[in-house]
């Protein structure tokens, strides 16, 4: 953090107006009442305040390595008492060495001892003052940076979520699913019955569950099943596909549509590469704090792909990062013919909203 | 008028049963064929020499217009895909129509008008040959590039090419899978391999810098490039300077 005062002009001048205003001030007190001539006021109020104002800018660094959300208050505590000693010892006597070199004056040397002990109540009085100046300004500062970082987090959650989603309804995949429907309205409209209604599912379920951020895997794989099912019938015994969910795992919460970017890549690297017939199979095993979720698919070894891949799964290690706050929990291991994603959700989340 | 010989090519058997519906319907289309690949596509587009062909772009191992690339004189083409960010390229590659799926009969009609126009004048101009040259400078870096000698149809992953040599209007591709020619200019590979990777050396030559063995000087301003595979090539003065640029 910057020092309030050195940060701009503005600062500084505000800072600098006091002091001087409490110098002038004491000066013409003390010569409207007579009680020194008006030069020897006017040197000892400038220069009692003027040096007080530069032994306070330099409080500020007591107050920046004495954090009260770091430190403990008895160390905090100690740390100023001690300094407030150095302040005041420092502010009379520095300030009456400059005053009694300016002006070498017994009826001043007179006046300064008469007063001493006010000064010394008066430095520890400033110094106070200051203080509780300062951490105002840093405790406002904490409190505005604290606000930022939060609609900053919450805004990187949120568009995550946002990118997620849109990956979710897949233009391609929705027309060429209408496009199917189209020709199964022709030839088999029994079959193009069951595909309206499956998409219906699978996009009422991708629409409405923006709203919520957890889903039990139970229900997240029936939608995947939905998804599944649907590009079944387009690519008939092209896709085959297996679950294997050990029953602790079913109630078990994941993020909403984690697995969706998972199951579409399997399918565009594998499915749509290949005339053969290509296998997608999901585990899922419960270890203690964590649930571990494999996603494997073959792929034709001889298929290159056309752009590279890597968007879908950088996608679902954002939102498990911002989740569980961990960088971790997503590996991916490509083989010869078999892509492999390991997905580890833990028990709790560390940041649902 | 004789019928207009036509080809389904998509991989999604739906999609062609639609089509083919549709087909059936117009009594100036005869259907002489079906693919589900783009591999199986070439090979019927030389053998039958269709007059009229529905293409899909994305099925699997090489797209509707890595297809085209490997046709010579391709028949007319109709795009018939999901995909709308592609028309632009659809329709500077020669195709007469783009038919975004799902589509109605009418718009496969109007499409089929056109066509019927369009072959009554049939000849590829090389003002439009040149316009696919000029668009491909637009479509980003390449992953791969797919070539085919005799029947046989290769997808060269670009990480796999060594290096690549001018010949007049052509190029050769010297790759791991062998050496293959393509209809391409050398401009266009420069322009579309990463130049992190791929260094021209030569007016003949673009080299995959990851394929280098070693650099000799054998005269002033003159050197020469080893290939681990053994290959010699030479660079020239400018090539010298754009490859220690490189290697920096």
């Amino acid at each position: 953090m910057e020092h309030p005062v050195t940060a701009n002009k503005i600062s500084g001048l505000i800072y600098w107006f006091f002091p001087v205003a409490a110098g002038v001030i004491q000066a013409v007190f003390n010569s409207y009442y007579q009680i020194l001539p008006v030069t020897i006021a006017f040197i000892d109020g400038l220069t009692f305040y003027l040096v007080l104002g530069l032994l306070g800018i330099a409080v500020w660094y007591v107050v920046r390595y004495n954090d009260p959300e770091k430190s403990a208050v008895m160390q905090i505590l100690v740390s100023h008492i001690a300094a407030a000693v150095v302040f005041t010892s420092l502010w009379i006597v520095s300030s009456g060495i400059i005053v009694k070199i300016l002006i070498n004056n017994p009826l001043y040397d007179q006046y300064l001892y008469d007063l001493i002990t006010e000064r010394i109540i008066g430095g520890i009085v400033f110094y106070a003052l200051i203080v509780s100046i300062y951490y105002t300004y840093v405790y406002s500062q904490h409190n505005r940076e604290k606000q930022l970082r939060e609609s900053e987090w919450q805004n990187q959650i949120r568009k995550t979520q946002l990118s997620a989603l849109k990956s979710q309804i897949n233009p391609h995949f929705l027309f060429n699913t209408l496009n199917s429907i189209a020709s199964l309205t022709l030839t088999n409209p029994e079959k193009a019955h069951g595909m309206v209604i499956a998409l219906s599912d699978f996009m009422r379920y991708s629409l409405r569950k923006q709203q919520d951020d957890m889903v039990t895997l139970e229900v997240e794989l029936r939608n995947i099943g939905l998804y599944l099912q649907i590009e079944k019938i387009r690519f008939g015994n092209n896709l085959l596909y297996r679950f294997d969910v050990e029953e602790a795992c079913n109630h078990h919460l994941i993020p909403n549509l984690i697995l969706q970017p998972l199951f579409e890549n399997a399918i565009k690297y594998g499915v749509y590469e290949t005339s053969k017939p290509v296998e997608v199979i999901l585990e899922a095993r419960k270890f203690p704090e964590a649930m571990e979720i494999k996603v494997i698919n073959d792929f034709d070894p001889e298929s290159v792909p056309l752009k590279g891949e890597g968007v879908g799964l950088a996608n679902i290690k954002d939102r498990l990062r911002l989740l569980y706050g961990s960088s971790r929990l997503l590996t991916i291991e490509s083989g010869e013919t078999r892509f492999l994603v390991t997905m580890i959700i833990p028990d709790i989340a560390e940041n649902i909203h | 008028m004789n019928k207009i010989r036509t080809l389904i090519i998509d991989d999604e058997s739906l999609a062609r049963d639609l089509l083919r519906h549709y087909l059936s319907k117009d009594e100036r289309v005869e259907l002489i064929g079906e693919c589900s690949n783009g591999f199986e596509g070439v090979l019927a587009i030389q053998e039958q020499n269709p007059d009229l062909v529905f293409l899909d772009i994305q099925m699997p191992k090489i797209t509707g217009f890595e297809m085209l690339e490997l046709v010579p004189n391709p028949p007319v083409i109709i795009f018939s895909t999901a995909y709308d960010q592609y028309a632009i390229r659809a329709f500077e590659a020669n195709a007469i129509d783009y038919l975004l799926k799902p589509y109605p009969f009418e718009r496969v009609v109007a499409a089929l008008n056109k066509a019927v126009e369009k072959l009554k004048i049939k000849t590829t101009s090389p003002e439009i040959e040149k316009l696919i040259e000029t668009h491909d400078e637009d479509s980003g870096l390449l992953n791969r590039v797919v070539v085919k000698s005799g029947r046989k149809i290769q997808v060269i992953p670009v990480e796999s090419i060594y290096y690549i040599e001018s010949q007049d209007d052509f190029v050769m591709i010297y790759c791991v899978e062998g050496h293959f020619m393509k209809q391409k200019t050398m401009k266009f590979f420069e322009q579309h391999l990463d130049e992190k990777q791929f260094v021209r050396i030569h007016r003949s030559y673009l080299l995959n810098l990851t394929h280098i063995s070693e650099i000799q000087q054998y005269e002033k301003e003159s050197w020469i490039v080893l290939t681990k595979q053994g290959a010699k090539l030479k660079v020239s003065k400018a090539g010298y300077a754009n490859l220690k640029e490189k290697l920096k």
